[in-house]
């Protein structure tokens, strides 16, 4: 027998070893995941269907309505609710990213308590515990507790003056973005001591003196769907709309011009075009006279030299608000306002009250949030008292007062000398450590409530999915420290305050219902229509406003104009990875918050984009990142609230500077508001940095890009000019492209052939839909550090253009959404080697993301460059990943990724259609970013069917194809141009 | 000097065969050193991702395109000068052409690493080749990328077999000249070589046959390569000069590279009586004409740039000698299409240092070429909003000095094994008396001379 090489022992001893080794490579580590059938789903949830509820977007004072989607019991998207007569089913990119604070892996899960700074944790039970007995042992002569909340309305409003009148404490709501002056000067003008409500729709002529319409001011999303109604070139109105203001904002772009006004004189503008205007307004003979008494004096030339602006355009506004119907004269946002900031809002009032728009457009009894806010004054006094040492508890709910207070050092000084205080929270914040007891908050989606914003709309709010933790909502930490205290309370929580306001809201309303019925009705529809008195006539109480008219003295230095942002509003959102890599519509500018300097100044300083500057205001000092702004004041420098968090969180910590530092906490002697406009500033130059930008070059090249049309040629149905210059002569009139003559064989679209157009005339640059293209189709935030070499994940993007850099006007910003356009002729199909990019049979460039082998050839021979390549294992720390939607494929790196027109969604409606055995309907489907854009500049349909909105609109004579003409590239995607109307011919 | 016979042309070549030195292996340890670096780096930017590349959008190529081109442009000189020059009968390939040829096989290999490098996920990579699967997928055929792996894997068979096919008879003395397993292996590709006159006959048939078939491929491999880019529709890659112009700046990088190596190497080998000034003289004469070649390629671009009218190509024209690359720009117009003309100099043609220079200059010039064609025109195409830029990352750097590692770890790896001189075909060349006196004639050698004036 031939011996065998390999005996018995030799083969167990490799068999170790191979196994061994086989064995090792599994030895990760990742834990190991079970998977387990959903068998016995929860009562209405069936696995793959989204269950829809509604609530209320709580993240600014709009208070709009959202439609919450949650699959399997989790809450994947929210969008804004059709049913709420605020937002009308859109939602702005504040809304949209809520959805990333409720899984913020930042979140306190435990209560704490101990010392400041040093708190450990501890359970609700014990926490609750000590506060109350803190409360309770804390009580001594001339000190009292005091309670600090955002603005309340409705049932919460009800709850904590309950609650601080059980307590004997002072209540306190404060909100760093009002309108004190506003309300002050309603009191002063009128009598009625609260914020008017501004309706754009009843106004045919809107003069803006720095109203940021579509970012912060009063309600966002409202006043973009009704300005888009009336100005927008594809509705029938196409009002005028003028802006007057020290900073360009978004707004600014969107209307028919901006007119530059040096800051602070607003009043005086006001007072000069009510003085023109006074002749001819429908006011009586007695008043008109008592007021040209003292506006006499404010003539044309006056303002015309205190306000920068020339007397010809002064004139030619008077003009046109005399021309005008049903002029309106938006107040501003309060933070372009000075030492006289209630008198400047009194002049605009007094204004609007001449020409005849208060109580038309500018309604009072309405505002319901703004209008029961406290001012600064009361945070001051507050802080004061805590210093004397008259406050023995201070209760903070979800508000920050270190950091949104311009003295961070006397909030400091404060909070150490008050003897308990107690934070109620989400997640760290800048107050943290000065409170002795932290309690864990739910997110607006785990919490009951109601919200009432105006008279006539109470919406609900409802949880949708359960606390991950040990946190609860904040009334139900007091109610649960009051019971501590061995209190004898009506409600064992909040939901029983809630339910105990709306019975007595039914027997106003409704005696026929149940209590119960009356209540899901609300909550199926997203809220309560109420009725509601308006104000009777407005009567003029003051006839005389005293304006002390200050010549500003010639200075080097420009004016600090602090701002909210859109993204970042006061700092709420800073912790929202979406947030922080979604670029600023004017600076482009991702994770940072940089400091906003006119070209002209930039020029003089030597400063360019990226550099370091050390600034230094009235109140402190800070570094922050240039951004040269083309077309801005040189005698104002801007920069956004939001940035410079220390503690509050993974992605808001280290983020910008802190522009409150830069202020002091400056109050209207009047109205008791922060003074925001206050301060002059000194820029040194501090080095070389880097913007953090996601902008190549901002000019056209003088390439078809955002052309536009004149008014008068688009009245007259004049499309765009497509021609380049130096280029191509263009195709002789008649010449038509047509499929015969095409070299290659084109598609075939047997059923659909679904497209989009986008009317850049409506366009703000408000980016709602990057944000909900984001949330929808699960894509990835890169972070800081991705995105110099270009490594956002956006389907979706904002370009903006400067154009017109030589118009006597200022550069002009245009904006134009770019995702992928999905060719006929798709340069990206025909490159790739493995036919992961192809066609289908419905019109889209699908990728097929696993048969990807990611040369990354589609995206160089994309002409829109709107492919996306994971150059990275995106992560979604802790919580985060649980907001994914699983209707669509999370992405490896190495694939190749673009927009699909959410073929998700696609396709569930025409599964849909298909199991009820009908057609698609026109227009059936929404995709995420059509859905939310407040003023429905996206329109998504069948490009085939003849009767759907889109293939009307690509008819449109405004239409063009991006690129098309020169490279055949057949899109999709058509886009209305915009129609220029400079009211002023003869500034050019 | 001695006058050359077979039989010192045989112990010269067996010479460079001998056991080396110790710089050799010291050598040899810095590009095995370089080899590991390049794999440790392709390593980790498999585990990480392309993230570890500087690129990002709109620059989705960098780096490894380029240095993929760059390679298969190395890789033309040794077809071109021994297929091509053998066709047209030029005499003084003899000594370099067998160097060349490996400098195509070896450049080759090092340019098939990239596309692979630079794929995002390599490990599905084979979707790219037409195999058979279940799912009748098939790749996609009108995609230049399909056609280069065809083009490219065709080239390195056949200039493999064009390499082996001329090593026969050199393969046969080593046979003869050799012992144990090296004695077997050379046996083996010495394929029964016995010099008689029949398989002379057959050999120089087959042989011319080879250089025939292999002619077109240069001319076809990086027509194809430049279909890469040609194909787009990106402004400055979207032009139909661009497969004349790639395969001129082929065959201009593979003779510089050729030059670059054979300078060094006839010195280090001794082998400065085989290879002499007058072929590196030739060589450098080809060099002018095809750098006028070139230089005449960029004029043309941008001729038609602006007599076409076209903004956007205007623009990238104008983009490429001014904006942020413009430093890739100038040293490639200044090393492609000015330095060369330096031959037009006797001189130059002459001083083998001047050609050491010149020759390295345009191997840079070269790798700046594609880095300019290739990142500028993605850095800049058509919305400006979305231009962006592009900085080699400390990844991309490891792997593209390691490539040279590679390339330079196998040239030296064959000269020292394999005969990097032809020595049958300098022999050919000789003039008599082509033996040397103390030397028997043997059959082989007479059948040899015999063969010769058959063909010829």
């Amino acid at each position: 027998m031939m011996k065998n090489p390999i005996d018995r022992r030799t083969f167990l001893k490799w068999m170790g070893v191979g196994g061994t080794a086989g064995l090792l490579p599994a030895c990760t580590d990742a834990p190991v995941r079970h998977l387990y059938a959903y068998l016995s789903p929860a009562a209405g949830v069936v696995p793959g269907v989204a269950n829809w509820y509604s609530s209320t977007c709580r993240d600014c004072p709009a208070g709009c309505g959202v439609l919450v989607k949650t699959r399997e019991g989790r809450p994947i998207k929210l969008e804004g609710h059709p049913a709420s007569p605020i937002n009308r089913g859109a939602l702005c990119l504040r809304g949209q990213s809520a959805i990333q604070a409720l899984y913020d892996p930042d979140r306190y899960p435990d209560p704490r308590i101990g010392r400041p700074g040093h708190t450990k944790k501890t359970t609700p039970e014990k926490a609750q515990k000590y506060v109350a007995e803190s409360i309770l042992g804390q009580i001594k002569p001339g000190a009292r507790m005091a309670l600090l909340t955002g603005g309340q309305t409705a049932t919460s409003r009800w709850f904590y003056s309950e609650m601080a009148a059980r307590w004997g404490a002072k209540w306190i709501a404060y909100e760093p973005i009002q309108f004190s002056a506003l309300k002050r000067a309603s009191q002063n003008l009128f009598g009625f001591d609260e914020v008017p409500r501004v309706d754009l729709s009843k106004a045919d002529f809107i003069l803006n003196l720095g109203a940021d319409l579509f970012e912060s001011w009063l309600s966002p999303v409202e006043h973009a769907g009704q300005l888009a109604q009336k100005h927008g070139f594809a509705h029938q109105e196409r009002i005028g709309f003028v802006c007057m203001s020290p900073r360009k904002d978004l707004t600014a772009a969107s209307a028919d011009c901006w007119i530059s006004v040096r800051p602070s004189s607003f009043g005086i503008l006001a007072l000069g075009l009510a003085n023109q205007l006074l002749d001819r307004s429908g006011l009586n003979d007695e008043t008109k006279s008592l007021l040209a008494g003292w506006l006499r004096p404010f003539t044309l030339e006056k303002v015309s030299l205190q306000t920068g602006c020339a007397a010809d355009i002064l004139m030619k506004i008077s003009e046109k608000l005399i021309a005008a119907k049903m002029p309106l004269v938006l107040p501003p946002n309060e933070c372009l306002l000075g030492e006289q900031a209630s008198k400047e809002q009194e002049a605009i009032l007094l204004l609007n009250y001449i020409l005849g728009s208060v109580g038309r457009s500018v309604v009072y009894g309405q505002n319901t949030f703004y209008s029961q806010l406290d001012p600064a004054r009361e945070v001051a006094n507050l802080l004061q008292a805590g210093t004397d040492g008259e406050i023995s508890t201070l209760v903070i709910v979800k508000r920050d007062p270190v950091y949104e207070w311009p003295d961070a050092g006397a909030v400091k000084k404060a909070l150490e000398k008050i003897p308990l205080v107690v934070l109620i929270s989400e997640g760290p914040n800048e107050t943290s450590p000065y409170a002795h007891v932290v309690l864990p908050a739910t997110h607006a989606l785990e919490a009951w409530g109601d919200f009432q914003t105006r008279a006539d709309w109470i919406s609900v709010q409802q949880p949708v999915v359960k606390p991950p933790a040990r946190q609860k909502q904040p009334e139900d930490w007091l109610i649960g420290i009051s019971r501590s205290m061995a209190e004898p309370l009506a409600w064992m929580d909040y939901r029983q305050v809630l339910a105990q306001q709306w019975v007595g809201l039914q027997q106003q309303l409704d005696q026929n219902q149940s209590s119960t019925d009356f209540f899901k009705q609300a909550l199926a529809g997203g809220g309560l229509k109420l009725e509601h008195e308006e104000h009777p006539q407005v009567e003029l109480m003051k006839a005389e406003l005293r304006f002390e008219s200050k010549t500003t003295q010639a200075d080097a230095h420009p004016w600090l104009l602090v701002y909210p942002s859109a993204r970042l509003y006061d700092g709420c959102t800073a912790n929202r990875p979406w947030i922080q890599e979604v670029p600023d519509a004017l600076t482009q500018v991702v994770w940072d918050t940089p400091i906003e300097i006119s070209s002209e100044l930039a020029a003089g300083l030597l400063f360019q984009d990226g550099d370091r500057v050390k600034v230094a205001g009235a109140g402190g000092n800070l570094e922050a990142t240039v951004r040269v702004m083309p077309g801005a004041r040189h005698d104002v420098v801007a920069f956004p609230l939001g940035g410079g968090k220390k503690i509050s969180g993974r992605f808001a910590s280290g983020r910008g500077g802190r522009a409150w530092s830069l202020l002091r906490p400056m109050l209207d002697p009047d109205g008791g508001g922060l003074v925001m406009l206050q301060t002059r500033i000194s820029l040194v130059r501090a080095g070389r940095g880097s913007l953090l930008t996601v902008e190549g070059d901002p000019t056209t090249h003088g390439r078809p890009i955002v052309p536009a049309v004149d008014l008068k040629d688009a009245l007259k149905g004049r499309g765009p000019d497509l021609g380049m210059p130096g280029g191509h002569a263009p195709a002789p009139a008649g010449a038509k492209k047509s499929a015969m003559r095409s070299f290659y064989t084109t598609h075939e679209y047997p059923k659909h052939k679904w497209g989009m157009v986008v009317d850049l005339d409506l366009c703000t640059g408000c980016s709602a839909c990057v944000l909900a293209c984001q949330a929808e189709n699960n894509i990835a935030t890169v972070g800081p550090k991705q995105i110099r070499p270009g490594r956002e994940m956006h389907w979706m993007r904002i370009e903006r253009y400067w154009t017109e850099l030589d118009s006597p006007m200022g550069p002009q910003a245009r904006f134009i959404p770019i995702m992928c356009q999905h060719c006929d002729n798709a340069p990206c199909e025909p490159v790739c080697p493995v036919f992961a990019s192809y066609h289908t049979k419905d019109g889209l460039n699908a990728q097929v993301y696993n048969r990807c082998i990611g040369t990354r050839y589609c995206a160089n021979n994309c002409p829109y460059k709107v492919r996306r390549f994971n150059w990275t294992r995106h992560r979604w720390p802790g919580a985060l990943r649980m907001q994914l939607n699983p209707d669509v494929t999370v992405r490896t790196p190495g694939v190749m990724e673009k927009c699909t027109f959410c073929i998700q969604r696609i396709r569930e409606k025409m599964n849909l259609a298909s199991h009820e055995n009908r057609d698609l309907k026109s227009d059936e489907i929404v995709l995420a970013c059509v859905q939310t854009c407040p003023t429905g500049a996206l329109q998504f349909g069948d490009l085939n069917r003849p009767d759907s909105k889109v293939s009307r609109m690509a008819k449109d004579f405004r239409a063009y194809r991006l690129l098309d003409d020169y490279l055949n590239t057949k899109p999709a995607v058509s886009y209305l141009c915009k129609v220029n109307r400079n009211p002023f011919p003869l500034l050019g | 000097m001695q006058p050359q016979s077979y039989a010192s042309i045989t112990r010269d070549t067996l010479e460079t065969l001998k056991r080396p030195r110790r710089t050799y292996w010291l050598v040899i340890l810095i590009l095995l050193a370089l080899c590991l670096a390049f794999f440790a780096a392709w390593g980790y930017q498999i585990h990480q991702g392309m993230g570890v590349t500087g690129l990002g959008n709109p620059v989705g190529w960098g780096t490894y395109i380029t240095t993929m081109v760059f390679w298969i442009g190395i890789a033309h000189a040794g077809t071109l000068i021994s297929a091509i020059l053998l066709l047209l009968r030029a005499r003084w390939r003899t000594s370099i052409y067998r160097i060349s040829e490996a400098v195509t096989i070896f450049a080759l290999a090092t340019a098939g690493m990239f596309p692979l490098l630079h794929m995002g996920r390599l490990w599905v990579g084979f979707y790219i080749l037409p195999y058979p699967s279940d799912r009748q997928l098939w790749p996609n055929f009108q995609s230049p990328l399909v056609w280069d792996v065809l083009a490219i894997s065709t080239y390195l068979t056949v200039s493999l077999m064009f390499f082996l096919i001329g090593l026969i008879p050199d393969f046969a003395i080593l046979r003869d000249n050799s012992r144990g397993m090296k004695k077997k292996i050379m046996t083996v590709l010495a394929m029964g070589w016995q010099g008689t006159a029949r398989q002379w006959k057959h050999y120089s048939a087959g042989y011319l046959l080879f250089a025939a078939l292999a002619t077109p491929l240069v001319i076809s491999v990086h027509s194809v390569v430049s279909w890469d880019f040609a194909m787009s529709i990106l402004p400055g890659w979207h032009t139909t000069i661009f497969a004349p112009y790639f395969v001129a700046g082929a065959i201009l990088s593979g003779l510089a590279m050729v030059m670059t190596i054979l300078i060094p190497m006839r010195k280090i080998m001794r082998l400065e009586h085989i290879i002499t000034a007058w072929h590196l003289g030739s060589m450098a004469k080809m060099t002018i004409l095809v750098s006028l070649i070139v230089g005449y390629a960029y004029v043309v671009e941008y001729f038609i740039a602006w007599y076409s009218g076209n903004s956007y190509e205007q623009y990238i024209f104008s983009y490429r000698p001014t904006g942020e690359y413009a430093y890739v720009f100038w040293i490639m117009v200044v090393c492609n299409a000015v330095m060369p003309l330096l031959f037009f100099i006797q001189k130059c043609r002459q001083d083998l240092r001047i050609m050491f220079v010149i020759s390295i200059l345009i191997n840079v010039g070269m790798w700046f070429e594609r880095y300019n064609i290739i990142v500028s025109t993605l850095s800049r195409d058509f919305l400006p909003f979305a231009w962006g830029s592009y900085r080699m990352s400390w990844v991309e750097a490891t792997i593209l000095i390691g490539s040279f590692g590679l390339f330079f770890l196998l040239v030296l790896l064959f000269v020292k094994h394999l005969p990097s001189i032809a020595a049958t075909e300098i022999k050919e060349t000789l003039t008599a008396p082509r033996m040397e006196s103390n030397e028997p004639q043997t059959s082989r050698e007479i059948a040899q001379v015999d063969s010769k004036e058959i063909i010829s």
